[in-house]
Parts: C-alpha cells; sequence; structure tokens
C-alpha cells in the first residue's frame, strides 16, 4: 500500500518556489539587460518612432526576399545583437540611426559575442566594430584561430559576420528598385551614390535620383536630430521607394502582412495562450470544475488560432510551405500537435490531451524563440527543396511527430499516476483511469505510425526525384527508420505480447526519445543531407 | 481479434530448443526480436563517420543484407501463419447459442423486443453489417477488411525488403563531372568513384548555369543542357535541372551538384553585332568557344594563355580578333606622423600602382611603402581570404607593405571608404590612408572589328566570373517501381488496418421472454456497444430492459 501523498502541501510549495524562481529570473535579467546595454551612445528618442512610421511596410530587398522595412530593421539587429530591440527603441529605428552615422556605428557596443573566450580578448560580451578592428585584438583573434582551426573557424566566422553585417548596414539597405536581364539586385542608395560618383554611373531610374535624395535627407535629419525634416523625408522616401516596386510589379500587400507578422508576433502570442490554457487545465484538475477545463480548451484554440496565423502569414510571405527549416518545421509541428490534441479531446473528452498539449505546446514554442540552434528568419529556398514534395514529405512527418509528442505527454501522465498511487491518491483520480490513457495512447500512435510511414515513403520518392536514389543510409534517414521500427515494435509487442500500460509507456516515451533525436539531435551531432531541416 | 486471442498457441508448448530452427521464422517473437537486432545494427551505422565508411561497414555489408533478409522471410512466414490461423478461418460465421455467454460476455446488452431474429438482421443489414442467421441466433459483422490489414502491410514491407535487397545487385549509379563544351563516355561508379563504366553513348555539356538570389549566395537554380551523341551524331538535347530529370537509354540524368572551378578563368562576354536587337551577353571560359545566343552561326573564342586575346567565327571561319581593354589603378597614399594630429605638418603623399614601391619622408626619416595587392571591392570571402566581389570600386581596399626607417616590415590593408578609414588607422607612430584610387583611362572598346563579309561586330571582355562544372548522377534501378508498389500496400494495409472499425455483434431473440440479447466484440477491449450497434437497438425497441446481469449496466436510449 501506498501511503496517501501530501499532494496538497506539495503543491502548494511548487507554487511559491515556482513564484520565487520567476521573479528571480526577472530581477536577473532586467540586470542582465540593463547591463548589456549599458555605455555607448544613446539612440534618438522615441518620438522618432512616428517619424519614420512609413518606413516600416516599405519594400527592401534582402536576403534574396522582397520585405518590410520593419523586417529588415529586425532580422540585421536580431543577426548582429541577437535582439528584437535596443534601448526601446524598434529594430528599424536602431538599424537607420546606425546607417546615417559611421562614428556611432563604430562605436556602439552592438556586437554580440557568445565564447567566454572570445568576451575575455575582446573584452565584453557586447563589443563595438572599433573593438572589433583593433589591430592588437585581431592579432590575438588570428592567433587564436590559428591554435585550433576546427574549433574556431565557426565562432570566429559567426563574429566576423555579425561585425560584417554591422559594418555593411547601409550598403544591404537595398531599396532602389532594379530589375534588369542581368540583375535584378537593387541597391542601397550607398551603393547608388558610390556608382554616380565612380567613373561608369548606372543608368539612372526615372526615381533613383527622388529616392536617394530623400534617403540623404533622412540621413541629415538623423544627424542633425530634425525631426520635422526626417518626416517629410521618410514620407517622400516611403513614397518613391513603393511607386517604383510597383512599378516592377512587387506586391505590396505583402509589405503590410509583413510588418503584422513581425510586430504582432502570432508565435509568441499563442505560447502564451499555450500556458494560460495549461494552467486552466491544471487548476480543473486540482479544482475538479469541468468549466475550468473547458476554458482551458477555448484558450489553447485561440493560442492554435495564433500560431495557425503564424504559419499561414509565413506561407504568403515566403511564397511557399513554411517547412523548409527547423524554425518553420517545428513551429509548424507544435501547431499540428495542437489541432491534434484539440480534435482528440473533442472526439474523446480526454482533457489530457489538451493539457498534454498546451503544456508541450508552450515548452517547444518557447524553445523554438530562445534556442539558438532556431532561425526564424524566412530565406530562400535551396533548389532541392523547391519541390512540392517538400510539403508532403514534411507535413505528413511533423503530423506524425505531433502525435508521438502527445503520445509521449499521455505515457509521461500514465507512468505518473501508475507509480505515485494510482486511483488511491485523491488527485491523480482526476485523470483519466489508466486503461483509459493506455488505450487513448495507443490510438494516439495508432494514428501517426501510418502517418509517419508515408512521411518517410514521400521523402524516399522526392529523393529518388532530386538525388536519383529513394535511400542512401543519410543519418537523418536511417534515424526516421529507427524510429519506425521503435514505433512498430511497440505496435508488435503490444498487439502480440500483451504488453500493455506500463512497459507500453516506457516503450512509447523511448520512441518519443527517437523523434526528437531524429529531429534535432541528428541534425547537430550527426553529419548528413538533412542539415537544413 | 483480442490480444489473448493472439497469445494462442498455434502448436505444442516446446521449449525453443527442441523445435527444428525453420520452425522458429514462423515465430512471432522471433520477428519481434529480429526487428529489434536490425534496430540496433541501424543505431551502429548511425555512428560511424563518415557515411562512405558507415555503409561499407553496415548498410552495405553481407551481414546487414542478410539480417533483412531473414527478416523479410520472417515476416513472410508468421504472415502466412497469421493468414491460415486467423484472418482466413474468420471467414466463416460463428454463432453463439449458449444463453450464458450473452450474460457474461461484454459489452452487452438487453431490451424488451417482440419481432423476430429476421426484423434484427434487417435493422443490422440497414446499417451497413453483413449479417448471417440460424434460427434465433444472428451473427452481424461490419469491417472485417480489417482483418487483412496486417498481412497486407507485412506483404508490402516484405517487397520493400526484397526490392531492397535485389536493388544491392541489379542498381548502378555513378557521376558525371563536365564543363561547358566538355564530354564523356563514361561515369564514376558510386560508392568508392574509382571505377568508371561505360554508358554507350556520349553526353555533351552545351550549357551550365547558376542563379543566385539578389544579395546572397544562395542559389536559387541550376541547370544543364546536354546532348547525347551516338556513332558520332547528336541523337537528343535536352534540359536537366534540380528535380528535373532526363532519361537517355535507361539512364536517368539527375542535376545532384555542382563545383566551383577556381583554377577556370571565365569572363563576361557582350557581344553586338548584326540581327542582334541588343547585344548578347554571354559567357565564355578560357580556351572555350562558344556560339553567341541568338546567332548560333558566330561563335566567340577566349583562346587560353591569349593574355585577354579573343577571336570571333562566323560559320566556322575567324572574323574578327582583339584584345581585352585592360583596367589600372593608380593609388595616392598619404603618411601623417600621429603626433601631428590634425595641426602639424602636412601628410606626405605617395603615389603608385601595383608592385611598385615609393618612398615618404614623414618626422624627417624615410620610410618605404609598396603595393602588393587590390580589390577594388574588397570583402573578406567565406574561406577568410580578401578578395573582391566585383570590379567596380564599392569598396577599394590595398594591400601594402611598410618598412619603417629602422627596417621593421610590416603589411596592412588601407581602405578607401570614409566610414573604414577611421576603422583601420593601422598601428604604429605614423598612420598610413589610402587617399585616392585613380582608375586609369579608359581603352577604346575592343574589337570593332569588320568581318570578311563586310558586317560589323564589336565583343567587350567584361567582368570575371566565376566557373563552374556540373555534376550529373546517373542511375539506373530496375526495382524501384516494386518498392513503390510495396510501399503503397504497406500503407494501404495500415490504413485498413487501424482505420477500418471492425465490428462483430451476436444477437439472441429470446422470443419467449421478449427479449433481445445482444453481445459484440471489437479489435480493442471496449466498455460499451458501438454506436451502430446501440442505434439499432434503440429502434428496435423503444422501452430499453433493465440488464438482467448487473455487471453489465449497459442501457439503449
Amino acid at each position: 500500500m501506498h501511503p496517501p501523498l501530501p499532494i496538497g502541501a506539495l503543491a502548494g510549495m511548487i507554487w511559491r518556489v515556482g513564484i520565487a524562481f520567476v521573479l528571480l529570473a526577472l530581477l536577473a535579467a532586467g540586470v542582465a539587460r540593463g547591463a548589456g546595454q549599458a555605455g555607448g551612445p544613446t539612440p534618438p528618442g522615441a518620438e522618432w518612432e512616428e517619424v519614420i512610421k512609413p518606413l516600416r511596410s516599405m519594400p527592401v530587398q534582402d536576403f534574396g526576399f522582397i520585405r518590410s522595412g520593419w523586417t529588415f530593421g529586425e532580422n540585421h539587429l536580431m543577426a548582429i545583437a541577437g535582439k528584437r530591440s535596443w534601448q526601446g527603441r524598434s529594430p528599424l529605428l536602431v538599424c537607420l540611426w546606425l546607417m546615417s552615422d559611421d562614428a556611432v556605428r563604430h562605436d556602439i557596443p552592438l556586437i554580440k559575442v557568445m565564447r567566454p573566450e572570445l568576451v575575455k580578448l575582446f573584452g565584453g560580451s557586447r563589443i563595438s566594430l572599433a573593438q572589433y578592428h583593433d589591430q592588437a585584438k585581431q592579432d590575438q583573434f588570428m592567433a587564436l584561430i590559428q591554435s585550433d582551426q576546427e574549433k574556431w573557424t565557426k565562432p570566429a566566422n559567426e563574429l566576423h559576420g555579425k561585425a560584417m553585417h554591422l559594418e555593411e548596414l547601409a550598403e544591404d539597405f537595398a531599396i532602389v528598385p532594379r530589375s534588369s536581364p542581368e540583375s535584378k539586385e537593387w541597391l542601397s542608395p550607398v551603393e547608388l551614390r558610390r556608382a554616380l560618383q565612380s567613373g561608369s554611373p548606372p543608368e539612372l531610374g526615372p526615381r533613383d535620383e527622388a529616392i536617394l535624395e530623400a534617403w540623404e535627407s533622412l540621413m541629415k535629419a538623423f544627424r542633425d536630430n530634425d525631426r520635422q525634416a526626417g518626416g517629410a523625408a521618410a514620407a517622400r522616401l516611403a513614397a518613391e521607394v513603393e511607386g517604383a516596386a510597383r512599378e516592377l510589379g512587387v506586391d505590396l500587400s505583402k509589405m503590410k502582412i509583413d510588418v503584422l507578422y513581425h510586430s504582432h508576433h502570432p508565435f509568441g502570442k499563442s505560447a502564451v495562450f499555450f500556458l494560460l490554457a495549461a494552467v486552466l487545465y491544471g487548476a480543473s484538475f486540482i479544482t475538479m470544475r469541468p468549466r475550468l477545463a473547458w476554458g482551458g480548451w477555448a484558450l489553447l484554440l485561440v493560442g492554435f488560432a495564433e500560431a495557425l496565423l503564424g504559419v499561414v502569414a509565413r506561407w504568403i510571405l515566403a511564397g511557399r510551405a513554411p517547412l523548409s527549416n527547423m524554425y518553420e518545421s517545428f513551429t509548424f509541428a507544435i501547431t499540428g500537435m495542437v489541432l491534434v490534441a484539440l480534435v482528440f479531446e473533442l472526439v474523446t473528452r480526454a482533457k489530457v490531451a489538451g493539457f498534454g498539449s498546451a503544456v508541450l505546446g508552450f515548452v517547444f514554442m518557447v524553445l523554438a524563440h530562445k534556442a539558438p540552434i532556431f532561425d526564424s528568419q524566412i530565406r530562400p529556398l535551396m533548389p532541392a527543396l523547391q519541390s512540392s514534395w517538400l510539403t508532403y514529405h514534411v507535413v505528413t512527418i511533423m503530423l506524425s511527430y505531433s502525435a508521438f509528442a502527445l503520445s509521449f505527454f499521455v505515457s509521461v501522465a500514465y507512468l505518473a499516476k501508475d507509480f505515485l498511487g494510482g486511483d488511491r491518491v485523491a488527485l491523480l483520480r482526476r485523470l483519466p483511469s489508466l486503461e483509459v490513457m493506455d488505450v487513448f495512447n495507443y490510438k494516439i500512435i495508432a494514428v501517426g505510425f501510418p502517418l509517419l510511414t508515408l512521411g518517410i515513403i514521400l521523402g524516399a520518392v522526392w529523393a529518388a526525384t532530386a538525388w536519383g536514389r529513394p535511400w542512401g543510409f543519410d543519418p537523418k534517414e536511417t534515424w526516421s527508420a529507427i524510429t519506425w521500427l521503435v514505433y512498430a515494435i511497440y505496435l508488435h509487442v503490444r498487439y502480440l505480447a500483451g504488453w500493455k500500460g506500463r512497459r507500453a509507456a516506457l516503450m512509447a516515451i523511448l520512441g518519443f526519445g527517437c523523434v526528437l533525436f531524429t529531429y534535432l539531435g541528428v541534425n547537430y551531432l550527426l553529419p548528413g543531407l538533412h542539415s537544413y531541416v | 481479434m483480442t490480444s489473448s486471442e493472439n497469445r494462442q498457441p498455434s502448436g505444442p508448448h516446446l521449449p525453443i530448443w527442441s523445435r527444428p530452427p525453420w520452425s522458429l521464422l514462423f515465430s512471432l517473437k522471433v520477428g519481434i526480436v529480429l526487428l529489434a537486432v536490425v534496430t540496433a545494427a541501424s543505431i551502429y551505422g548511425t555512428l560511424i563517420d563518415p557515411l562512405e565508411r558507415a555503409q561499407r561497414l553496415v548498410y552495405y555489408s553481407w551481414w546487414y543484407e542478410a539480417l533483412l533478409l531473414l527478416l523479410a522471410i520472417s515476416m513472410g512466414c508468421t504472415t502466412y501463419r497469421t493468414l491460415m490461423t486467423k484472418v482466413l478461418p474468420a471467414r466463416a460465421p460463428r454463432f453463439f447459442k449458449q444463453p450464458q455467454i450473452y450474460r457474461a460476455m461484454r459489452p452487452g446488452a438487453e431490451a424488451v423486443f417482440r419481432g423476430s431474429a429476421q426484423d434484427v438482421a434487417e435493422a443490422f443489414r440497414r446499417r451497413g453489417f453483413r449479417v448471417f442467421l440460424e434460427g434465433p441466433f444472428g451473427y452481424a459483422r461490419r469491417g472485417m477488411l480489417s482483418r487483412w490489414g496486417a498481412p497486407v502491410a507485412h506483404t508490402g514491407f516484405i517487397i520493400v525488403l526484397l526490392g531492397g535487397f535485389a536493388a544491392g545487385f541489379v542498381n548502378k549509379e555513378g557521376v558525371v563531372r563536365l564543363v561547358e563544351g566538355g564530354r564523356t563516355a563514361t561515369m564514376l561508379i558510386r560508392p568508392d568513384l574509382k571505377t568508371s563504366l561505360d554508358l554507350g553513348f556520349t553526353l555533351v555539356c552545351d550549357d551550365f548555369h547558376t542563379e543566385f538570389f539578389p544579395k546572397t549566395r544562395t542559389p536559387s537554380t541550376f541547370v544543364s543542357t546536354v546532348g547525347v551523341v551516338r556513332d558520332g551524331r547528336r541523337a537528343e538535347t535536352g534540359v536537366v535541372e534540380v528535380n528535373r530529370s532526363m532519361v537517355v537509354d535507361g539512364w536517368v540524368l539527375h542535376q545532384t551538384s555542382y563545383e566551383e572551378l577556381k583554377q577556370l578563368a571565365r569572363y563576361e562576354v557582350t557581344v553586338s553585332g548584326p540581327e542582334l536587337r541588343e547585344p548578347a551577353v554571354m559567357e565564355v571560359t578560357l580556351g572555350q568557344r562558344r556560339p553567341v545566343p541568338g546567332r548560333p552561326d558566330v561563335e566567340v573564342e577566349l583562346p587560353s594563355g591569349g593574355a585577354g586575346r579573343w577571336t570571333l567565327f562566323v560559320n566556322g571561319i575567324k572574323a574578327a580578333e582583339g584584345v581585352r581593354s585592360a583596367r589600372s589603378y593608380q593609388f595616392d597614399v598619404l603618411a601623417r606622423h600621429q603626433d601631428s594630429g590634425g595641426e602639424g605638418a602636412p601628410p606626405a603623399r605617395a603615389s603608385l600602382t601595383v608592385g611598385q614601391q615609393a618612398e615618404v619622408t614623414v618626422g624627417g626619416r624615410v620610410w618605404t611603402v609598396k603595393a602588393l595587392q587590390f580589390e577594388p571591392d574588397f570583402v573578406i570571402g567565406p574561406d577568410r581570404v580578401a578578395t573582391s566581389r566585383s570590379e567596380d570600386l564599392n569598396n577599394p581596399a590595398l594591400r601594402v607593405e611598410i618598412t619603417a626607417p629602422d627596417g621593421a616590415v610590416r603589411t596592412q590593408w588601407l581602405f578607401g571608404r570614409e566610414d573604414l578609414k577611421a576603422a583601420h588607422p593601422g598601428g604604429g607612430s605614423v598612420s598610413w590612408e589610402l587617399s585616392r584610387v585613380t582608375p586609369a583611362p579608359a581603352q577604346p572598346p575592343a574589337g570593332a572589328e569588320s568581318a570578311p563579309d563586310g558586317q560589323t561586330w564589336s565583343v567587350q571582355i567584361g567582368r570575371r566570373v566565376p566557373a563552374y562544372a556540373t555534376v550529373l548522377t546517373l542511375t539506373r534501378n530496375p526495382v524501384i517501381p516494386y518498392i513503390y508498389g510495396g510501399c503503397g500496400v504497406m500503407v494501404l494495409g495500415l490504413l485498413m488496418s487501424f482505420f477500418i472499425r471492425r465490428r462483430e455483434v451476436w444477437f439472441w431473440v429470446d422470443e419467449g421472454n421478449a427479449r433481445l440479447r445482444v453481445v459484440a466484440q471489437y479489435r480493442h477491449s471496449a466498455t460499451q456497444l458501438d454506436a451502430a450497434t446501440q442505434a439499432v437497438m434503440a429502434s428496435l425497441s423503444a422501452t430499453p430492459a433493465v440488464p438482467d446481469d448487473e455487471k453489465h449496466p449497459i442501457s439503449v436510449s
């Protein structure tokens, strides 16, 4: 007999410790934020946000796409500083300010340094271009790289890339549209000015001079801190660039979606709703009030709608299914997982599905946005990925992973209930019975397994189309087969050898471990063709 | 079928060591063990680096293939056993005629009913059931196709495994690497790429071009135009690009990659002439002769080692030739004593070109500066080597060697852009600055020549562009259709197994007591009757009876 656990006291203690931990974390984050942004030039006042507002949806060519000015700012500030804002200013304002003044650009400690050795070498976790270019430090930097090229080449290239990003910020702000048979590369005003001053000036478009003049007026207004002149120049610049882009057939309606997507952060909002849903589900289990669970379901639905909004917006902006890198496939899988849970809960009334997907959805969504391995930028597709097979293959695989994630949560709930005393403990009686969870787990895997099978087959057909062979034992391929085999063993031992309950739950957890390794581990531990997803 | 049903032995219980070895192939447990062994072997393979070694040691090794073959045979045997002992016998209807079964079996229910077994059968038929009757006893079933799901799925998997096994013997795969204008009649066979195989035809690369997304080094497309030559004659021409293959004599040509050839010099060439509405822009590699777009009868050649020479051919006859106008630069370098700041003596100035050196006097002492390398559009390349993004003066940078009066020598980059000058002042007591870059006076456009037929052609050699070789993979795999077929069968089996709901219902019309008694069996244990059966009972009796067995508190509503 298990003695009844003091669940109430335990929950209270966890609650208090959790609150204290969150407060401490917030305090530490605030201190770190203050420390990280201390020193260096101060950005223009917040009033400038209104001045540059017309530039937010202005089209800019960046990383092979036409994006909004807002997204340009966010992408570049993220690339340099790993932040979406700087001292409370929007990324676009920060970028424009940096472009306007060479001295500021060289003196601002904006470049994020990751490795402790490099932090020590350059004298801080955030350094300026001047610090980076210091000859003595560069000599030490080169010596460090030479000492262990295998270890230091990647971090050195990353740091160098950030410095180049900052140094060439104005060069990259390509807002002068171009479309000729030779090149569709837009020019930045800086490039245009330099070309005009060179021996062979380019053929000018009808709006080029107006764009250049408006741009230079805006830069001057920044340097003079003249908001009135800045506002007029920004409005003129946006109108000229949009006019030129429209004449080239650029779809400007996408710019508004771009701004909405990047300013609204639907995936971030979905994480908040998932957290709230998890809290309501948890409260429902503790207080035995079903209405709270329905509230959780409703919040989960809202979170799902936000995540779906993010997926659809990225689909429109990229002009393809948003499944081409880890971030996109991960957010898609989270959305799929919540959808599967919502439907399962609606059909089976098993609240554990909603609770599980809310908890996992929150954790995974935070991971997708905080872990450095995920890149949230929309990037152009390499040729091998420019195939409709990409959509079929990744959608199917990700839906299967969604089902397996739910099965993992149900298995954990099963084992928790089983090991903590089952229905003898009052709190655990509020979970579905062990038998119901066991069958529920099986049913989710019975959905996920055929999807995984189909996904692997679609991937093989695609590989045969692109590379001429359906199977090459690439680590990702092999690990997807291993995952498939583990779930196949689960189904066989359950069906034929009667493995149910605890052993089946352990097998399901092992299976999800394989899913995680296939999805995340292989990319970073084993080389192969699938390094982009 | 329940799991207990599955655990029923099909033969006498004998210890594993006392059974004949071949009987192990019919054992489900042995099949599961084989699955686990294949899983473990696959994991072991992923730990071996590089992939080619893993393929040699594990995936394409005799023991791994034997393991897969053994698994296929084991699955075939167990599938056969399942078919014979479970699936086929289940086709015959079964009746439960013992009243106690209707009380003991779950899920079950009963209702007040005054009709006949025929009425019940009809009600089940209306719900899509197939019904068999024997007196007052009936057997209704639906979704029995799901019983075939597992054998079908296993058959599909066996076909895939055997197809993969056969592919190891009949599959041919190789690689061809061609520069533009290059040709080959052989390919290098994978995996070692050391053995060559005769193709039976000659492959010619007519054209290969790559495009990049604007302002990135990410290729947006790379396409080869290839010709097939048989018996000295061109038989066909086709386009191969990623995800779009071409078939020649059973070989499937795939555009798998490309290589940048740094040792090859390739230039952008602009040709103007008769019947060309606007100048034709093309790329030509040194040593290559290429037709002008829009005028296939006109060709341009850049002779290798020709120091910027070009030759134009019309209908194969040399029509004109010329030399590329080379652009050179002159640099003004300023040297300023650090202590003088902006107030002291004017900086010393030196004018020089690449390879030249000059002496400057700063603070009464003589320094020497030599221009080593110039990049008009300086950038640090991916391999951390200084290079130029273009030939335009976007970011001029000059690498100089500076010799101090005391003989100390150092090299440094001097930048022309104002914003970079401050960032790279250089060390020591004298600061150096690239003050001005002056392009040499432009040469008259080369190539304004007259062809023998009196037509005027102009050829201008422009910027240097990267040269690439196309890499094509050629495959011949006759078993692929069978593998795809096996995959289809496997998916079909899984769908049948997991998504067709099997329902078997037994009923007994107890006319004496005016009762209808029903029990059912599903694939998974269930606590209540399925919705269709409940609906049938509800349609037959408006007043549900109280179950006579308290263990089955099931009512029909």
